[in-house]
């Protein structure tokens, strides 16, 4: 009977942890904004990868707030993007080997897109690598509908204008947002 | 030979030291985890959001995957995984790796030899013996794995992103960051052969051994050793199973090396084999 008892007792123990355990990593999944990759054959023999990032809720900024924000930086703080972030990453390419050209779609975008080269990109600046050489200029936009070749992509979404902020926030209320990109032979 | 192994298995894992070496394991991947910065960093990207609303951007920079704080991604910049690769022959042996020796120091060799074949008490021991190590190692990586599952999200790793260790040069790098679950359950069978193989090395050397303390650490002599011979024979360590131990840091120009030496294991353990013609099992 003892042993019975005993049994029982860790079998509840481990039905109990082991559920707790999952509820957890399947609440981390659904509210943590994390990347799904979805690879496509295309008819012209090119692979695109749709990269989409959910973004949290609570991470987005409020009217208000970023109006506070800009009124802040206006009254002489300093634009320190990597220690503040001003912007907000959104998705990076898992461009390895071979060049890429992509292409943005899914949500409305001013000119404030940029690559981020890898090299730099810990220090959360704005750089992007066009034909193997980084330039320290936030000159890589791209907008809508266009697409450019680059080797290595790491794509922010500038959220210092309002613009984009607004847009974002009014057009894409499923925070979500899709990168196609497709490798260059 | 199913009902031998049944006895042999059951043997190996409804035993204190299987408890015991899994408890050691995993002590060793919660500190990896909760011990360093990276739970620090996962908690402030957590509490950042509601705790202050000027930086709630930011916290999309720190968005990363649970595969970016698993421990071997770390590799020797985590004092815990590092420590847990150096003792992970000595914890693996611990469960089973003197169950031969401890058979014959009883007599219970014997017992079973006069009701099954040789053949099926020999290969079940180095089969059972293969599993249990590879198993005892694994399970850290595993637990850590959940740990971190806990704190951050699954997701496919961004090259892009610094915080993943995997480069060009390094072995199966297409595949880490297109289908990081295939990966890391390669990641773990890799875990799982090598330090299986590495404890089979108790039953190799049980007949040139005969303290069970001194086969229990044999695997991790020989597992070391070679790694600072290396250092001193060719100047370079990095070919050593210790110093492959780690899949995610493994370049490709080392993998012929650790083949040979895993196959070198393979013919150690298949060598203990050869015992089970003789007449006496001594």
């Amino acid at each position: 009977m003892k042993k019975r008892i005993r049994y029982f007792i860790i079998a509840a123990l481990a039905v109990v942890l082991t559920a707790a355990l999952i509820g957890r990593i399947v609440y981390v999944n659904v509210r943590m904004p994390h990347t799904s990759v979805k690879r496509v054959r295309q008819t012209d023999g090119f692979q695109t990868d749709c990269v989409t990032v959910r973004v949290h809720d609570a991470q987005l900024y409020t009217k208000e707030q970023w109006t506070g924000r800009t009124a802040k930086q206006q009254a002489g703080q300093p634009y320190t993007p990597a220690g503040n972030s001003d912007y907000q990453i959104l998705l990076v390419n898992v461009s390895v080997d071979n060049k890429m050209e992509v292409k943005l779609s899914g949500f409305t975008v001013a000119s404030n897109i940029f690559m981020m080269s890898k090299q730099r990109a810990s220090s959360a600046y704005v750089y992007y690598i066009d034909n193997q050489a980084y330039n320290e200029r936030s000159t890589g936009d791209i907008n809508p509908g266009e697409s450019k070749v680059f080797t290595y992509v790491f794509v922010c979404a500038d959220w210092v204008t309002d613009d984009i902020y607004m847009d974002y926030y009014e057009t894409d209320n499923n925070q979500r947002m899709k990168l196609e990109y497709r490798r260059v032979s | 030979m199913g009902r031998m192994l049944r006895i042999e298995l059951r043997r190996a894992f409804y035993n204190k030291m299987f408890v015991l070496a899994v408890l050691i394991g995993s002590i060793f991947a919660l500190l990896a985890f909760f011990g360093t910065r990276d739970y620090e960093n996962v908690l402030s990207c957590l509490e950042r959001p509601y705790n202050n609303s000027d930086y709630k951007v930011t916290v999309l920079e720190d968005a990363g995957t649970a595969l970016m704080v698993w421990m071997p991604n770390k590799n020797v910049g985590n004092r815990y995984y590092y420590l847990l690769v150096t003792a992970l022959p000595i914890l693996a042996a611990l469960p089973y790796g003197t169950a031969f020796i401890n058979d014959l120091h009883s007599g219970v060799v014997y017992q079973f030899l006069t009701r099954t074949k040789r053949r099926n008490y020999f290969f079940a021991k180095l089969l059972v013996t293969f599993v249990s190590g590879g198993i005892t190692a694994m399970l850290p990586l595993v637990v850590n794995l959940l740990v971190c599952m806990c704190y951050l999200p699954w997701g496919t790793p961004l090259y892009g992103y610094l915080r993943y260790p995997v480069k060009d040069n390094m072995v199966l790098m297409q595949l880490y960051y297109t289908h990081p679950v295939a990966y890391v359950l390669i990641y773990l069978l890799y875990t799982f052969v090598l330090y299986g193989l590495i404890n089979c090395l108790c039953l190799a050397c049980v007949y040139v051994e005969d303290n069970r303390i001194a086969i229990m650490l044999t695997p991790f002599i020989l597992y070391f050793s070679t790694h600072v011979l290396l250092e001193y024979i060719c100047g370079s360590s990095s070919y050593s199973l210790y110093g492959n131990a780690n899949l995610i840091y493994m370049h490709k120009e080392k993998v012929f090396a650790v083949l040979l030496q895993l196959a070198l294991l393979a013919a150690a353990a298949g060598a203990y084999l050869r015992r089970m013609k003789k007449d006496v099992v001594e």
